[in-house]
């Protein structure tokens, strides 16, 4: 059934010539924006997605979600190629990859080495996109049956241990969840139609619009550092080493076959992580590296430039990428920055992230032809499997140039560009001139973020989960008979409730995190 | 090196009291905004999770005031704090995007995107007028093509100048 689905999913996407384009697209802008440093995949999503969601019913619902969807996936690797050639994370997922990949390209091989993040990369992401594949399928099964007071508790419980896990302040972490959500209910009120919190502001009437949000604290702050730095060199300081010439620069066969079972176990780690809303390629990366170099036999050689403390990170980083999907599409919780901006694209396309994306019922119209959501969602996935081959095959052979390019590249003309881009995109999101005010403050505010640590991908993701959250609770109110008492009891309307069980496993990850600082002193202490 | 650690101990105990004091006067303005919201005759209504949210977040910004002012602030770690900031180039930066902004609504699109392209090009220390004045003229011309051409946004006349006519030429519209 499953392999029907997954051959449909091909047929679907072949048929589209838009959205196999827009893969391929997708495929090099990502490694481009992921091998820029202090730019991400996100930033790439937040100025493309007016032009997206503008063109979505010209090039048809699958080439927007497709490129997307990809961008996050060819951004994680791009990372790596600035994290080996000139020792800058592109992304904080390949902070990791720097360890080895840097002192490798010093030695004289940064071939070797973009070609182990190629091959490692690829590898994690099609491990972690058959995860996504079978386990959505499969949770979405038993997750179709929840209810309102089921989803509030999810939703509550994806908000705390999002905000717990997503980085070193637990209280940090809530509090920027908790402005994402406030942010989120300003506007009109989706039960009573009444308008909230919009300080006499028209324009925000209708809310605050995604795109200027996203522009704000990832674009916008960072355009803002980059201008602190201000250096009229190049961007990066090449340092690398001729790729000219052909000796060592090839992962071999040999090599390769020694890296498999460690690129395996580093996409579990991944695919596992990935699973958890709020944890990261980042994360995953540092795991899969401290773990391996634990288990490895040449220990000491770790971090003077072995292809195996590449192939850990790299494996590991774009693992997480197909699995951060499965809380979306089993539950309608972004575990990321990329699935929470899909929200905004699934929707402009009629779809409800959440267990429902699988049926086969309703068919939704697109690109001129009548889908099912179960087949433009495998379409989706079949998407993901082809940008990764692309990816793959430019990154293999085109990494070395790629980052000669942007080695070459001056920071005094490419921000400049970037903000200007940015400020258009926020006006393009609905044609205001308040939106790109609101894509300055929210410039201001990340940047203020990111100094005093508090999380801005935390802050997305609540922002854009509350409207849902508070229809949600305001649903098990109208149902409950008990008040508040329907989310922690095991029954309602005569069936049973796991809306305790999310509660209990989200209090018991914010009492864990609260307390690993405590419990890890007693450790080191003892 | 304990002087080091014990300055910047000091300095990040200083800006998490900030910190804590901001995150209070955030949520206490975003309560005033809660209460702007009508009471309804429902158990929740609209004005029931802003105000949940707003008083959670005084207690966020409260407890990092009490860690702050008990001294367990801990260490700077890389990249926290405002040490490192250029407060002249955030400005600058900024009055760029305010520029744009103000110029929008005075000139219009196309002449907002040259007068804050090359006020971004100047914030970033480029001093190449010919560079300066033919990329923005070419920018803007692109621009002005893919938003208002392609993709058929609203473009407002400017309050001042109108220069649709020939912005028209260029967007076809």
């Amino acid at each position: 059934m499953i392999f029907d689905d997954i051959f449909g999913g091909f047929v679907t996407l072949f048929s589209d010539s838009y959205a196999i384009w827009f893969v391929l697209l997708a495929s090099f802008v990502g490694i481009v924006f992921g091998a820029l440093p202090g730019l991400t995949a996100a930033a790439a999503i937040a100025m493309m997605l007016p032009i997206l969601i503008a063109y979505n019913d010209e090039i048809g619902g699958l080439a927007g979600l497709a490129f997307l969807y990809v961008i996050g996936k060819s951004g994680r690797y791009g990372g790596s190629i600035a994290a080996i050639l000139f020792n800058t994370p592109g992304t904080a997922a390949s902070a990791a990859t720097m360890q080895d990949g840097y002192p490798m390209t010093q030695s004289g091989r940064p071939g070797k080495a973009l070609k182990t993040a190629t091959v490692a990369s690829a590898y994690g992401d099609y491990f972690g996109e058959f995860v996504l594949i079978f386990g959505a399928v499969a949770i979405a099964a038993f997750t179709r049956q929840f209810g309102p007071p089921e989803n509030f508790a999810i939703y509550l419980m994806a908000f705390v241990v999002i905000g717990s896990v997503v980085n070193d302040s637990v209280v940090k972490g809530i509090i920027s969840t908790l402005f994402g959500a406030f942010i989120a209910l300003i506007g009109e009120d989706t039960i009573t139609g009444q308008f909230k919190m919009t300080m006499g502001i028209d324009e925000l009437e209708s809310g605050m619009a995604l795109v200027p949000l996203l522009i704000g604290v990832f674009v916008i702050s960072e355009v803002i550092i980059q201008a602190e730095k201000a250096a009229k060199t190049s961007a990066v300081k090449y340092a690398a080493a001729s790729l000219d010439d052909p000796t060592s620069q090839y992962f071999t066969w040999s090599e390769f076959k020694r890296c498999v079972p460690l690129m395996f176990r580093s996409s579990i780690y991944g695919s596992l992580i990935g699973m958890m809303p709020g944890l990261g390629s980042s994360v995953a990366c540092f795991v899969a590296y401290g773990e391996e170099k634990r288990k490895a036999k040449n220990k000491e050689e770790w971090g003077t430039g072995v292809v195996e403390g590449i192939a850990a990170p790299e494996s590991a980083n774009n693992a997480v990428s197909g699995p951060s999907m499965i809380p979306l599409l089993t539950l309608g919780i972004p575990g990321s920055t990329i699935a929470a901006v899909l929200i905004g694209m699934f929707l402009v396309n009629g779809l409800q992230p959440g267990p429902s994306i699988f049926a086969t019922e309703p068919p939704l119209f697109m690109g001129g032809q009548l889908v099912s959501p179960r087949e433009f969602i495998f379409g989706i996935f079949a998407a993901g499997l082809v940008g990764i081959a692309c990816y793959a095959l430019i990154g293999y052979f085109a990494a070395p140039w790629i980052g000669r390019t942007i080695a070459l590249l001056p920071t005094q003309y490419l921000y400049p560009f970037i903000f200007i881009i940015a400020l258009a995109a926020s006006y393009s999101s609905r044609a205001s001139i308040w939106d790109v005010g609101f894509a300055l403050l929210f410039g201001l505010i990340g940047y203020a973020m990111r100094r005093t640590n508090f999380s801005a991908a935390a802050f997305i993701i609540a922002f854009v989960l509350t409207s849902s959250m508070e229809e949600a609770f305001r649903q098990s109110m109208i149902i409950s008979d008990t008040g508040l008492m329907i989310f922690f009891s095991f029954e309602y309307q005569n069936k049973f409730s796991y809306a305790p069980i999310f509660l209990i496993i989200g209090l018991a990850v914010l009492v864990m995190r609260a307390a690993s600082p405590y419990l890890g002193k007693r450790k080191s202490n003892a | 090196m304990f002087s080091v650690e014990f300055s910047n101990e000091n300095y990040k105990r200083k800006l998490e009291l900030g910190v804590g004091l901001v995150v209070m006067a955030i949520g206490a303005f975003f309560v005033t905004q809660a209460l702007t919201i009508g009471a309804s005759k429902e158990i929740v209504g609209p004005r029931t999770m802003p105000m949940a949210l707003a008083v959670s977040m005084i207690l966020g910004g409260a407890w990092l005031t009490l860690r702050a002012l008990r001294g367990r602030a801990g260490l700077i770690k890389p990249g926290y704090g405002f040490l490192e900031s250029d407060l002249k180039r955030i400005s600058l930066v900024i009055a760029c995007g305010v520029a744009f902004v103000v110029s929008f609504w005075a000139f219009g699109y196309f002449i907002a995107i040259i007068i804050t392209y090359i006020s971004m090009l100047y914030t970033f220390g480029v001093r190449n007028k010919a560079w300066m004045a033919g990329g923005a003229l070419v920018f803007a011309v692109v621009l002005q093509w893919l938003f208002m051409g392609v993709m058929l946004l609203n473009d407002p006349s400017g309050a001042l100048i109108d220069i649709r006519q020939y912005t028209g030429l260029i967007s076809g519209v």
